[in-house]
């Protein structure tokens, strides 16, 4: 159904990539351009520098063709349509009458230490 | 379980408000959102004399949805543990009774899990109801921003403000940052626009309303998603801790910010900078004890910077007014880039409860740091003196004399609380 979804509509998917450079100063422009780097831009610097982001698929193609190495490493869209099935339906706390419960464990008096 | 829906999140705070009335109160935010949602924190302490109040909030960006259910359930955590005595365990951290019950009598804790709600409702694409893949819609899954059109110019691809750069810290980058760092974008079409005006948007008022309306608040984490750090002050340039005046209130370091190893660097006291890191170490060594995960501590500022931001704004606050109270605060990001599993906005639920377990392990400890001793607590007398000494004399003008100062203030507060009991238990 999902899948179904993705090719109905024949929209560009955003991929979640990794953009491989050189040099920080070969990145520099990409956020200057307004590349979606995520929350907040990572930039890794083991074997040159890489840092993730959010980009159409027509744009990693666009990139590619700049001469930066792209590593896809998801189908953020996809991925986004596959949680939907995650998200509560309906209202489990009916409007405040039942209170939720964290996923911590309780302990009684004396089992635990800080 | 699965991750809340935006009326949910809602629900879930009246549920714990009207389940422990006696231990948490329910505050309604004063700026409805864009689409008329009316948001709530949650504020739990066990007496409302408390000096010191810390502050969480969640889900700011519509696509991490993970932020809104951490803060819920370490809520009902809380709430749930004080409330029967119990204490609280998370995989290989525990938490005892006493340590459960100290924090909700000695701290203010203020959760707000769900900042942006039209973001996160534009995000959960209307959970539950089919439509066609438009661009618009193919881009919502990882939609961070709020909802407002008011620089769309009817364009959907337009809409909607970064409420992590609207804040007022450097929001005018085009003045404050170097031109080539600029750390949020003025095109609406990008999901760093930093809107209109500083604290344009509702829901950085929201959050801003709080630090302003409670002021006791001295403890703030945002919590994003996802890279597996924890990250503390500045996020616009590089920190350094020995000329005060190159600062963020500085014009004649305007459009000299955000670029690495240059001229420029950001001040921040280094008394300051060793309490922030010590207590994020705090929290991380608290979450890695829960199932071994490793959180790196570190400044925000990696290369690239950010303007704008919540952390920074919370901090800055008592650098631009003396008045306003020091506020350490921070930026989780949780899920870690190395797990494939946890390296995506919104992880598969399963992967995400084990996430929540131990965020939640992280925040009760930060909660640890940031309760006030119960000395201290007793010896609330003299902090109006330290407030105002600190004011007159501040931190860094003490240089080599910071310890000798510190101890002769100790001692008069302790001479001074002697004073005050003696005359208290004479009945004066």
């Amino acid at each position: 159904m999902l899948m179904n979804q993705r090719t109905e509509g024949g929209a560009p998917r955003i991929l979640q990539v990794r953009i491989h450079a050189d040099d920080f100063d070969s990145l520099r422009p990409l956020l200057l351009e307004g590349l979606d780097a995520g929350c907040k831009p990572h930039v890794d610097r083991r074997d040159g520098v890489s840092m993730q982001a959010y980009v159409p698929e027509e744009e990693v193609r666009r990139l590619q063709k700049r001469g930066y190495e792209i590593e896809v490493l998801a189908d953020a869209t996809a991925a986004g349509l596959e949680r939907l099935a995650e998200v509560g339906q309906g209202d489990r706390f009916e409007g405040g009458r039942i209170a939720p419960r964290g996923l911590g464990r309780k302990t009684g008096r004396g089992h635990s230490a800080e | 379980m699965s991750y809340l829906s935006v009326s949910e999140v809602e629900s879930a705070v009246e549920g714990l408000a009207k389940a422990h009335p006696g231990l948490c109160e329910r505050i309604p935010l004063q700026h409805p959102t864009f689409e008329r949602r009316t948001c709530h924190a949650l504020r739990i302490c066990r007496k409302s004399l408390s000096t010191t109040g810390i502050l969480f909030t969640g889900s700011v960006h519509g696509c991490e949805w993970g932020g809104a259910d951490i803060c819920v359930s370490f809520a009902a955590d809380l709430l749930e543990a004080a409330a029967t005595g119990a204490g609280l365990s998370y995989g290989g951290k525990s938490f005892s009774a006493w340590a459960v019950s100290s924090i909700v009598n000695g701290l203010d804790v203020f959760v707000f899990p769900c900042v942006n709600p039209d973001g996160r409702y534009y995000s959960q694409l209307q959970a539950g109801i089919w439509r066609p893949l438009t661009p618009s819609a193919a881009a919502q899954s990882v939609w961070r921003k709020n909802r407002n059109p008011v620089s769309s110019g009817g364009d959907a691809s337009r809409i909607g403000v970064d409420i992590n750069r609207n804040y007022d810290f450097l929001w005018d980058f085009a003045t404050a940052m170097d031109p080539a760092a600029p750390g949020a974008s003025a095109d609406p079409s990008k999901m760093d626009f930093h809107g209109v005006a500083a604290e344009s948007e509702p829901e950085t008022k929201n959050v801003a309303w709080l630090l302003e309306t409670y002021p006791h608040i001295r403890w703030f984490m945002d919590i994003h998603c996802h890279k597996g750090d924890v990250l503390y002050s500045w996020g616009d340039d590089q920190n350094q801790s020995a000329d005060p005046s190159m600062n963020f209130r500085n014009a004649r370091w305007n459009r000299k910010r955000g670029l690495p190893d240059d001229a420029y660097r950001e001040f921040i006291p280094s008394a300051d900078q060793v309490m922030a890191r010590a207590a994020a170490e705090r929290f991380s060594a608290a979450l890695t004890a829960v199932r071994g995960t490793v959180y790196p501590v570190k400044p925000s500022f990696e290369l690239y910077p950010t303007s704008g931001t919540g952390q920074d704004y919370g901090y800055a606050r008592h650098f631009v007014d003396p008045v306003k109270t020091k506020v350490f605060a921070y930026t989780l990001e949780y899920g870690l880039e190395s797990r494939p599993e946890e390296n995506t906005f919104q992880p598969k639920w399963p992967v995400m409860v084990e996430i929540i377990r131990e965020v939640s392990a992280g925040m009760l400890e930060l909660c640890l740091v940031a309760r006030p001793s119960p000395i201290f607590d007793r010896l609330r007398f003299p902090i109006p003196l330290i407030r105002l000494w600190r004011r007159l004399w501040p931190w860094e003008i003490w240089g080599p004399l910071r310890r000798p100062a510190v101890v002769s203030l100790g001692i008069v507060a302790l001479i001074l609380a002697a004073i005050t009991r003696r005359r208290r238990r004479r009945g004066c």
